[in-house]
């Protein structure tokens, strides 16, 4: 009698310890697919140099603002759309005319203060496209070289460690 | 018991899994050369990127179809040319062309263009130009790199169809560049213009 008591009391039941199991690996599960999914929709573009004596600076392209990237620090400089559908119908002639926001201004003028080693270099994302032909008009109206990348709308773009060093 | 452990197993193993996807996924980088524009004494052979194709395009011979259409150019019937010329349309290797006069004074022109838009479904896809019977591969065996470098116009969304485009050519030795199109945005070639007022942007390849 005894002995029967002792069989159901050493009885160890391994519902509960399943239900915690799934439900802990499933939470993990949820937290990992969404982080690969994020990682998944934003690739990032790494711009390599290619031997070029010039150093760029980068100016992330898109439509209602441009991010200049110089010495590790980001300016975001927006634009509004009057601006832009200005933009859209200037030439090389009369790009000098176009008022520049000011950040982007100054960012121009420090390239332009040595054109011999320095250039922009433009990530252009799809938003941006229609615009950007204002812009290449301006630089050339100012001397200043330019590249240009296309780009995926969410995309990152980074610079090559190598190539980070400001403009000289 | 063992039920137990063979969930935990196979949870184990997909997390693994799902672990080594997150940390590859984290990597993936795209890694490009820093383009940089520079002017080129090449010839330019034209593409359009546009609707996930590409195309190429021969301004020469739409200019040729234009003039065919429109007869030619006489200083006593400017404005009937002109008028002429306003209702120039037609299709042309994969394009469709609709021409443009702007006037100065009266019916003097002032400029004439042709504005220039791929027709629906025309073109290559990413598939067929990686395929040795393309005909964007063709056209690249047609010409020389030492002679001619391609320029491609792209669109928004068929940057992956360029990016394939710039591969294959660059593959084949020849330099590149691009410029982006808006939207909406068409093509417009000048046919004619007297005088020479504005100056055009200068492009060229950038590697």
């Amino acid at each position: 009698m005894s002995r029967k008591r002792n069989a159901e009391t050493d009885h160890f039941d391994l519902l509960p310890f399943v239900a915690i199991l799934m439900s802990t690996l499933g939470c993990l599960l949820f937290i990992t697919l969404s982080i690969a999914s994020l990682n998944l929709t934003v690739p990032t573009v790494r711009l390599a140099p290619t031997g070029e004596s010039k150093t760029p600076l980068l100016i992330d392209w898109r439509k209602g603002v441009s991010t200049v990237s110089h010495n590790n620090v980001r300016t975001v400089i927006p634009w509004n759309d009057a601006q832009w559908s200005e933009l859209d119908n200037i030439t090389v002639s009369n790009a000098g005319k176009v008022e520049l926001p000011s950040k982007l201004n100054a960012a121009l003028n420090n390239i332009s203060s040595d054109p011999q080693h320095n250039y922009a270099l433009f990530a252009v994302h799809p938003s941006g496209f229609a615009a950007f032909s204002a812009m290449h008009a301006i630089c050339q109206q100012r001397n200043i070289d330019v590249g240009y990348y296309p780009v995926g709308e969410k995309d990152k773009v980074k610079l090559e460690e190598a190539s980070i060093k400001g403009t000289k | 018991m063992p039920l137990a452990d063979m969930l935990t197993n196979t949870v184990g193993v997909m997390m693994f899994i799902l672990v080594f996807t997150v940390l590859s996924a984290a990597g993936a980088v795209v890694t490009h050369a820093f383009p940089l524009e520079q002017p080129s004494d090449k010839t330019k052979i034209l593409a359009v990127c546009t609707a996930h194709k590409v195309i190429w395009l021969s301004l020469d011979e739409l200019e040729q179809e234009a003039r065919n259409s429109s007869g030619i150019l006489q200083a006593d019937k400017m404005d009937l040319w002109a008028r002429q010329y306003s209702k120039l349309h037609f299709e042309k290797n994969g394009f469709s062309i609709q021409g443009h006069v702007q006037f100065a004074n009266g019916d003097i022109p002032k400029e004439a263009e042709i504005e220039i838009s791929a027709l629906h479904g025309a073109g290559e896809d990413e598939t067929k130009i990686a395929s040795e019977h393309s005909s964007f591969r063709s056209k690249l065996q047609s010409v020389s790199p030492q002679k001619a470098f391609i320029y491609f116009f792209v669109y928004p969304n068929s940057e992956p169809v360029f990016e394939k485009a710039k591969a294959i050519a660059e593959n084949a030795n020849f330099q590149t560049g691009w410029y982006p199109m808006g939207e909406t945005e068409n093509i417009t070639d000048v046919t004619y213009s007297p005088v020479t007022s504005e100056q055009g942007l200068k492009i060229g390849p950038q590697n």
